[in-house]
């Protein structure tokens, strides 16, 4: 059941209903059950995958609280053993077979295992990340196991977020569940407004988007340098509206509830630096690795070159949970690199600009900053997108030497397209800088809220592509 | 309350905003004289041809009307829609049929017609603005999904993706840019390069969709019942791989259970390695279309007895 979807409207708008009609004692029971359902519709007999996990976390998460010493530390390791193998069994048993089976032939042996064939259940690495933010949350005595079995489950399994975030904290989520949400006018309207802002960047942008690139993409040998730059840009928005807009309508959902869940982007496409940028992009899984991951291996309070390699390490795991693939891992590594070049370089830009008393020219720099961390962002979605390696440096070589004429298509493709690049663009640089100071959905005017929510609605009748089928980031 | 009122006058303004421009888009969309949502329109309501030619982009780039109609005295129409399959032409078919019975009915068959795609039935929203106009098209939109009914209750949904093709199909400049002769469109020079012709990877599974093979049967079953000369076509392409298994044998299949004549191209040393009569490994370009067009004329010529006039 995708957020796009009639089936999904139908769906939300019985369970907020009945949410909000109901007792308190029995919301959460309630909603367990909705996100039970919900997460049923998409292979029913993986909610016992959900059930597993939670039963172990819910339990260790007790026993923690009183055991002590290296007690502690086997429950920790149980959970994280039970949680990453049942990514590992799911996700990667096909990519360690393969490459196993590659070695295996490097050194002479035969290359005759076979693969499995297990569909991947849908938000895996995103409800395995939220359950073991709350494991490892306890063990560091920063989060109190919850004792409620029911509100446990529902922190891991709540609908909005359950197959492709926001990865929440629990010292965020877990207190909300604990109080009354009664309806609130604001918070509904706030809600639905992202709600529609959300569909709006996935069936108008992201999905249109999505005909141009799946068509370049799909036939690297067909298509030139040229068609090929211009098809990585537009998968640079169509990944961010994907995600952004699914974020959205996650977000927008639980608002109406009265769950408040973290930002997941903050414009990443202005952002003037690469650090710049992944405080922006997916903010609850990089805040997750930094805070799980990269500070376990000591962050930047360690000798530099081992700063260097945790940077790398925590970039190169990240790329790997994006998928099983070496393509996810090349893209992970590249903007390791990139962030290791960033420290390295900081101080001779800062001298540059001072030397050269460059900051008279502030908006030049910021833009120039801008526009090459677009473009250097965009290299790494060569590898995100590309189906394997091979394609991936097939499509740079022809970038690195673009020629030949641009793949048009269907026109309406590429109008639509670049519209919805415009459209958007506009939005979030207003909403970066504030050169408009009129507020469309948030006028005073009622009529002029009116009239945005109509053009927004006609909008996604008019251009939105409706047989897309599901948000990119459900695959991981 | 508040909140149930105001939500309630956003639907009633989106309501009357959806029936006005619908009301629009409907008007401009049935005055355009140009563009394949043109062709569409014309092939359903208005065209009599005694040949009608069926097919996707390789149908409309392949058959050459005014050939059809010099060599065998009968007046020929071109059906064919780019990236269009069985599924629509079908539902053309049949609200031809309502009007007129035409003497022969040609379907250019692609070797993946029968194969699932991953979009789906995407394309059958090109038949979207004729839902509440023509009943026999109903059945093929609601295979797009279980909500399409919902989804058309809005007056501006059938129009989705058409505002730019609505605009320069109402141009005069549309009408000239598209050199469109009957249907046909003719395609210039040779694009032949190092590409996959039908862009299968080997190892890919090949996974039948029945409504296309029901669609396909019941196309022929028309056509014959309409007392018609049924023609299943595979027109040439460039290549020398043969990617898709099934469909062929399938369509023959079915074909011969009508007594209908199948041609099949596909191997026909004649145009297979003749890279000149192709514009890309998928579409004869002009040369092409007009050799192949004489062939089948020559093939539909030997059917008749040598001593029946064609034009009776």
């Amino acid at each position: 059941m995708v957020f796009n979807s009639i089936a999904f409207a139908i769906y939300f708008v019985v369970v907020i209903s009945l949410y909000f009609a109901m007792p308190f004692r029995y919301r959460h029971v309630f909603l367990l059950a909705a996100s039970c359902y919900f997460y049923m519709a998409f292979i029913p007999i993986y909610i016992l995958i959900l059930v597993f996990t939670i039963t172990v976390d819910y339990f260790v998460g007790i026993c923690l609280e009183s055991a002590e010493g290296n007690k502690r530390k086997l429950l920790l390791m149980a959970s994280i053993f039970a949680n990453v193998g049942v990514l590992a069994v799911f996700k990667y048993q096909n990519f360690i077979i393969s490459n196993t089976s590659s070695l295996v032939h490097l050194f002479g042996g035969d290359r005759n295992l076979s693969l499995l064939s297990i569909v991947l259940p849908i938000g895996l690495s995103f409800h395995t990340f939220q359950a073991l933010s709350y494991i490892i949350e306890v063990y560091r005595g920063h989060q109190k196991a919850e004792r409620n079995f029911i509100l446990y489950a529902l922190y891991v399994m709540f609908f909005p977020q359950l197959v492709a975030g926001p990865i929440e904290r629990p010292q965020n989520l877990l207190p909300q569940f604990h109080l009354k949400h009664d309806f609130r006018y604001s918070e509904a309207v706030d809600g639905l407004r992202l709600i529609l802002w959300g569909l709006f960047k996935k069936v108008v942008i992201a999905d249109r988007l999505a005909l141009y690139v799946d068509a370049v993409y799909g036939n690297p040998n067909i298509h030139n340098g040229t068609t090929f730059i211009v098809a990585t840009i537009f998968f640079a928005f169509q990944i961010y509206c994907d995600f952004s807009g699914y974020s959205d309508i996650a977000i927008g959902s639980a608002k109406i509830m009265g769950i408040r869940l973290m930002d997941n982007f903050r414009r990443p496409y202005l952002s003037k630096s690469i650090a710049e940028f992944w405080r922006r992009w997916h903010i609850s899984l990089s805040s997750w690795f930094r805070d799980y991951l990269y500070i376990s291996l000591g962050g930047n309070r360690v000798p530099i070159p081992r700063w260097y390699l945790n940077l790398l390490i925590v970039f190169l795991v990240s790329g790997l949970w994006h998928g099983a693939k070496w393509t996810f891992v090349i893209w992970g590594g590249l903007n390791g690199i990139y962030l290791v070049m960033g420290i390295l370089t900081r101080d001779l830009r800062e001298n540059i600009v001072k030397t050269f008393r460059l900051t008279r020219f502030s908006v030049l720099l910021n833009v120039c900053g801008t526009a090459f961390t677009f473009a250097i962002v965009c290299f790494t979605w060569v590898f995100f997108r590309a189906d394997n390696v091979s394609d991936a440096f097939l499509i740079i070589k022809k970038m690195a030497f673009p020629s030949g004429a641009l793949f048009v298509g269907q026109l309406s493709i590429l109008a639509y397209s670049i519209f919805g690049i415009l459209f958007l663009m506009l939005i979030e640089l207003n909403q970066e800088y504030s050169f408009i100071k009129i507020s469309i959905f948030g006028n005073r005017r009622w009529y002029v809220r009116q009239l945005a929510y109509n053009a927004m609605a006609v909008l996604i009748l008019l251009v939105g592509v409706f047989d897309s089928g599901q948000f990119i980031y459900f695959q991981f | 309350m508040q909140f149930m009122f105001k939500l309630i006058l956003v639907f009633i303004l989106l309501y009357i905003t959806d029936k006005g421009l619908g009301s629009i888009l409907r008007y401009y969309y049935f005055t355009q004289e140009s563009g394949a949502d043109y062709r569409t329109t014309y092939a359903l309501e208005k065209t009599v041809a005694d040949i009608i030619i069926f097919g996707s982009s390789r149908a409309i780039h392949h058959y050459m009307p005014q050939i059809f109609e010099s060599e065998l005295y009968l007046s020929c129409y071109n059906a064919g829609r780019d990236d269009n399959f069985i599924l629509y032409h079908t539902a053309i078919l049949s609200g031809i049929l309502k009007r007129y019975k035409p003497r022969i009915i040609i379907l250019d068959l692609n070797p993946d017609d029968f194969i699932r795609q991953p979009r789906g039935y995407y394309y059958v929203r090109s038949l979207l603005p004729y839902y509440k106009t023509h009943d026999e098209v109903r059945p093929t939109i609601e295979l797009i999904g279980r909500f399409e009914k919902i989804k058309l209750l809005s007056d501006i949904y059938p129009f989705n993706s058409k505002v730019l093709t609505i605009v320069t199909g109402n141009m005069k400049f549309g009408k000239k840019r598209h050199d469109d002769s009957n249907g046909y469109v003719p395609l210039y020079g040779s694009n032949i390069g190092n590409e996959d012709s039908f862009h299968k990877k080997t190892d890919d599974v090949e996974h039948i969709d029945a409504n296309k093979i029901n669609a396909y049967e019941l196309f022929i079953s028309k056509g014959v019942s309409c007392g018609a000369r049924v023609y299943v076509i595979v027109s040439p392409y460039y290549g020398s791989t043969y990617p898709y298994r099934l469909t062929i044998p399938m369509a023959k299949m079915i074909a011969s259970k009508y007594n209908v004549r199948f041609l099949d191209y596909s191997e026909n040393r004649d145009f297979r390695n003749h890279s000149n009569y192709y514009y890309d490994s998928r579409h004869l370009n002009c040369e092409g279309s007009e050799l192949f067009s004489l062939d089948v004329v020559k093939r539909l010529k030997n059917d008749f007895h040598p001593t029946m006039n064609f034009g009776d």
